[in-house]
């Protein structure tokens, strides 16, 4: 709606709210005169907010029970559509439902699949329409390949239906495995669905929602295409355009392309994707992203980030391996690539590259895109290859390369930006933040130093000495802005925001923010260096340099990273998700991306929107008055992007991605519009030790490292002997199991499955390893030998129910785990039995616990009842018999928090992470209680993480810290 | 990853109520989305799932961890909204993705199926209308949210979003008009 009108209807709609219906006819006549359709909308609005039991005010539990819990019943079966006589029900839809029906009136003896609009749904109208497109859609369509269309009609009570050949068969994945189907045969009849989808094609028809259960294979053979119940008609008019592309968000994650999840529009290529995962899927038994445990919205997350696994990675054997290494793996990962233009152009291409490898002739897919998998791949990679320090540094600016010059190509009016000529800014240890290039692109300004207390540097973009110069003001310094004359430098610290002279001096305070509690933040120049905007609360204001008061321009929910477009006319603004820019730069929460007028006043303008909230949109920079780029993690990782937007501000069309899994965290362009400056940010875990046996506590610059890599480790255990430990680490994308030496060194990876695999136990004798995995999305316990082999669940088929942390009892005959409840969580033990099955579940805690550890002899178990509440079990296990070591009480005396615990081996004392009000750190209690000491203070925020895991011999405490590393990078923007 | 269990971190430098309530949003939603599973495992049966007892359930559950990063309670029903209504939708679209094909499978008799019904379709509708709604005018698209999705009363809404309750009152008829009108114009496009 144009913002305009649509100011209109909120003044005309505040005005007749509490107007009677005459009061408000005349009312309305009288103000739209101009305008009678806009009278009828307000009438409208009014009549439909009026009524009292709209589904608004009555449905949400009910939309809940339903869709959550309890279904609903299926509606009657009709008797009789037309000529037809009903059978049975056979499958049911969103629009309606299908039956197995048989056409009696003796013209034709034939069984057919009806499909009927069901009664009284609540869109009918836009239901019915599109049922009549796929009746279209399916009159068009002629190929052995694809069910035919037999008749269609409108039953006695104004129903449409269409009947439908009825097709007896298998899913063709079901169907291949139930024949035992060789990987040729395989490939064959994939051959001839490709062949139905390119008649599709051909017809300029997309299918849209291809999966296995959507391709039937009959008993002599043959395959069949069915339900193009959300087919696209390309080149349909705009209406029905809109309508499909609404359906689309409907869609199983596990077959839909990228573009299908970004709800962008489909093209040919959307359905050369799908057939790429089901041919990944026919011959390899998986499916790509699916992994146990992921839900849908984790599964569309992977759709766009995730590269799938190598085919011949992912073949259950070697034989198999061998046989899609090559040829195979090159097909289907250039039919599954991430961006439409990379894949075959049509069903026909794939098809016909699937029937050159059946006769041995060369493929095009190598020639072609060979050279890019290979990329991709490298890229995918450089988890694997990067280890700490300058090492991931050196590849980091490698992939970055490589990446910049994969930008691609799309079709819109950005599509001849390229980035070139990546170079590092800086690369200390440490983070650097918020990059601003001055406006000639000769020097950089940014953020640099401990978290809290960081300071503004500048440095030319070509290398050279860093100088500080934000002086010494409190609080962190942030957000440097250059004047459009590059003269002065905005920042904000304490108390407001701050100007200094570019190459340093004493700043001044020039915005003060209006409480000590409240930051002034976001700062950004008009282009005429005349006036500053920024952000205190949810407020933007503005005032010239030299006013008395400021402006209010408007407010929105958190806003933030503000940026004064070149010609004066917009602010461009980003809503939500600040803690990333200015806190906790891991959190990738949703944030959009509005225009406002700048000469708006006190909130009077319609906001445009630029990038809806569906994903992180931040850090807005203008390239000139019509193009910003900007970090999004639309794609997966956190990438540049650019956008266009015509006079009114409204955005020309999607984001242009112009980068490639490059982390970025914020921004900025010079005034000529091509040269950039930006920040990476990337974070890892990594396992450090302190010794603890002296009597002084230890500081976290003492910690020795353990672990090193780019990973995030969860869970980890000290062997018995206390020589290894085993952890959970992410390096390869998936939650592996790793054994490594206590003293530090390389890690093994001991166990490697599909499936992520969480904090690790060792069996008292080393030999077994037990852990929780995601089962259907529970966490359920495991096992699998310490030296590598299967994995299996301790109960296959036990409850599915919660088995958080398995953790040995130390005569290596039982488990105990906990299971998190609404009112907190509770420990449970099972028990192994003679054959080997583990059964008896008993639950040993009704107060509260988490995090259980024995002592070495076994006769104590130590546990988190509840936060600040540690106990103790004997060895009968039972709670009657436990005490509190550490309890709510501590807290008053102490000041200690605890949040996990582990008995040390001797049985004397529980080692505690926890918290005061100095910080976090660790500490040491007596077993039989008392108070706390101190063995570590976690005294660097910027490294300590939040986890509770860690695990300790009693000499010696293992932790985990992260590395949070971002480095400031230049590059030129070309337009080819 | 593995989060759960995660104690909450330390309060952002901002101060903004806002910022902290987003950093919280993970383990809200999967705080409620886990309550919403154990409904579909009936682990408590005899319990009639309702997206408000949900909502006040998660607040119970998370209020001791969570006061320090919420000005009320009020605040964090509200971003429990947004975290329902992610919830709601996402099942929504589930639903529809495992609707049974549109045409000719057959019906697997070992396969049970969630039964798919035109509501979900109704809810991704709704999702889509309010966020058009969201784009035109956000406090109203706020309103909504707390009050269909977080099961809120006009009090707890106006408490959370920071407005009075007359506010609330009158915004609440004009939203909730303008997205029955809303879709029952795409309807009759």
């Amino acid at each position: 709606m144009e913002p305009e009108r649509w100011r209109r209807v909120e003044a005309l709609l505040d005005r007749a709210l509490d107007m009677s219906d005459q009061e408000r006819d005349a009312f309305l006549e009288r103000e739209c005169a101009d305008d009678p359709a806009l009278a009828a909308e307000i009438r409208g609005i009014l009549h439909a907010g009026e009524r009292p039991d709209s589904v608004l005010d009555t449905a949400a539990p009910r939309l809940g029970a339903a869709l959550l819990g309890d279904g609903t019943t299926p509606p009657p079966a009709p008797e009789r559509v037309g000529p037809y006589r009903i059978e049975r029900l056979i499958g049911e839809g969103g629009m309606g439902s299908v039956y197995l029906a048989r056409r009696d009136d003796g013209e034709f003896d034939q069984r057919v699949a009806l499909k009927l609009v069901r009664h009284g749904l609540h869109l009918d109208a836009r239901i019915v329409r599109r049922f009549r497109e796929e009746r279209q859609i399916l009159a068009a369509l002629n190929h052995p390949g694809i069910a035919t269309l037999l008749d269609g009609g409108i039953t006695g009570d104004n129903l449409p239906y269409f009947a439908m050949e009825y097709v007896e068969g298998l899913p063709i994945t079901r169907y291949c495995d139930a024949r035992a189907l060789s990987l040729e045969e395989r490939l064959g009849l994939f051959a001839r669905v490709c062949d139905a989808v390119a008649h599709a094609h051909a017809k300029k028809i997309v299918h849209r929602d291809i999966k296995p259960s959507n391709i039937l294979v009959t008993d002599s053979g043959e395959p069949r295409l069915l339900d193009f119940g959300i087919a696209k008609l390309l080149d349909a008019d705009p209406r029905s355009t809109e309508l499909t592309r609404r359906s689309e968000r409907l869609l199983t994650p596990e077959y839909a392309s990228p573009e299908q999840i970004r709800g962008e529009p489909v093209v040919m290529a959307s359905d050369v994707y799908a057939l790429g995962v089901l041919l990944y899927e026919l011959v390899t038994g998986r499916r790509p992203f699916t992994r146990v445990g992921r839900n849908a919205h984790e599964l569309e997350r992977a759709v766009l980030d995730e590269e799938p696994t190598r085919p011949s990675e992912a073949a259950p054997h070697e034989p198999l391996r061998r046989q899609l290494r090559g040829n195979l793996d090159a097909i289907i990962l250039t039919a599954m690539s991430k961006q439409a233009a990379r894949r075959y152009h049509s069903a026909a291409e794939l098809g016909a590259d699937v029937t050159r490898h059946l006769r041995g002739e060369p493929i095009t897919a190598r020639n072609a895109r060979g050279i890019d998998v290979a990329r991709r791949w490298a890229r995918r990679h450089r988890i694997a290859v990067a280890g700490a320090g300058v090492a991931l540094l050196a590849v980091t600016g490698a992939v970055a390369a490589v990446a910049i010059r994969e930008a691609p190509a799309g079709d819109t009016g950005l599509h001849t930006l390229r980035l070139s000529s990546p170079r590092h800014v800086t690369n200390e240890e440490g983070l650097e933040l918020d990059p601003a290039i001055s406006p000639d692109g000769q020097h950089v300004a940014y953020a640099a130093g401990p978290e809290g207390a960081m300071r503004i540097f500048v440095r030319q973009r070509e290398g050279s000495r860093a100088v500080a110069i934000s002086g010494s003001l409190k609080g962190s310094h942030r957000s440097p802005r250059w004047s459009p004359d590059g003269t002065r430098i905005l920042f904000q610290a304490e108390r407001g925001l701050w100007l200094v002279p570019a190459l340093g001096g004493s700043p001044q305070l020039v915005i003060g923010a209006p409480a000590d509690t409240v930051t002034a933040h976001s700062p950004t120049w008009s282009p005429d260096g005349s006036s500053v905007a920024w952000v205190a609360r949810d407020t933007i204001y503005a005032k010239e340099l030299a006013a008395e008061r400021p402006r209010v321009v408007a407010t929105a929910a958190v806003p933030h990273s503000l940026a004064w477009s070149p010609d004066g006319r917009w602010i461009v603004m980003v809503s939500g998700n600040a803690e990333f820019v200015y806190h906790r730069l891991g959190n990738l929460g949703p944030s959009a991306l509005y225009l406002l007028p700048a000469r708006c006043d006190a909130g009077s303008c319609a906001q445009v929107l630029l990038a809806p909230p569906t994903s992180l949109n931040t850090s807005p920079a203008w390239l000139d008055a019509s193009r910003l780029v900007f970090v999004s993690s639309r794609g997966g990782p956190r990438d540049l992007f650019a956008v266009r937007i015509d006079s009114n501000g409204r955005p020309l069309e999607d984001p242009v991605p112009l980068s490639a899994g490059q982390d970025m965290h914020t921004v900025s362009a010079a005034a000529d519009g091509r040269t950039l400056a930006y920040s990476v940010f990337r974070q890892n875990s990594n396992i450090w030790s302190l010794d603890i046996s002296g009597s002084a506590p230890r500081r976290l610059a003492d910690a020795v490292r353990i672990t090193s890599g780019q990973q995030t480790v969860e869970g980890l255990e000290l062997s018995a002997d206390g020589q290894s430990i085993v952890f959970d680490a992410n390096r390869t994308g998936y939650q592996d199991i790793y054994v490594v030496s206590a003293a530090g060194g390389e890690a093994e990876r001991v166990v490697s499955t599909n499936q992520d695999k969480f904090h690790p136990s060792w069996s008292p004798d080393g030999s077994t390893l037990a852990f929780h995995t995601f089962h259907e999305g529970v966490r359920r316990a495991a096992t699998a030998p310490a030296r590598g082999g299967p994995v299996h669940l301790i109960r296959p088929d036990g409850p599915a129910r919660e088995e958080h942390t398995p953790v040995w009892t130390r005569d290596g005959s039982g488990l105990v785990y906990f299971r998190l409840f609404a009112d907190g969580a509770q420990l449970y033990m099972v028990r192994r039995a003679a054959d080997s099955t583990w059964s008896d579940e008993r639950q040993l805690t009704r107060h509260g616990g988490m995090w259980p550890s024995f002592s070495r002899d076994g006769s104590l178990m130590a546990y988190v009842a509840a936060p600040g509440v540690v106990r103790v079990m004997g060895v009968d296990l039972d709670e009657s018999s436990s005490w509190v070591a550490l309890d709510a009480s501590v807290r008053e005396s102490s000041g200690v928090v605890a949040v996990s615990s582990v008995i040390a081996p001797d049985r004397e004392t529980i080692l505690v992470k926890g918290e005061d009000p100095q910080g976090p750190g660790f500490w040491r209690v007596p077993v039989r209680g008392g108070p706390p000491r101190l063995l570590v203070r976690l005294d660097d925020a910027r490294r300590a993480s939040p986890r509770p895991e860690f695990t300790t011999d009693g000499r010696r405490i293992f932790f985990l810290l992260s590395e949070r590393e971002a480095d400031v990078w230049a590059v030129r923007l070309e337009d080819r | 990853m593995d989060r759960s269990l995660q104690p909450s971190d330390p309060a952002p430098l901002t101060g903004a109520d806002q910022a902290a309530a987003e950093a919280l949003f993970p383990l809200l939603y999967e705080e409620l989305h886990r309550l919403a599973h154990r409904q579909l495992a009936g682990e408590r049966e005899g319990h009639t799932l309702c997206t408000t007892a949900l909502v006040h359930e998660t607040y119970m559950k998370l209020a001791e961890h969570t006061r320090a990063r919420f000005s009320s309670r009020e605040h964090f029903l509200s971003v429990a909204a947004l975290a329902m209504r992610r919830i709601l939708v996402s099942h929504a679209r589930k639903v529809h993705a495992e609707k049974r094909g549109g045409g000719l499978q057959r019906l697997d008799l070992d396969n049970v199926e969630i039964p798919v019904h035109e509501r979900a379709e109704a809810l991704v509708a709704l999702d889509a209308a309010l966020d058009r709604l969201t784009a035109l005018n956000s406090r109203w698209g706020r309103i909504v949210e707390c009050r269909f999705f977080g099961g809120m009363t006009e009090e707890e809404t106006a408490a959370a979003l920071g407005i009075n309750a007359r506010t609330v009152r009158r915004d609440w008829v004009k939203a909730k008009g303008w997205l029955l009108h809303d879709l029952e114009q795409a309807v009759g496009a």
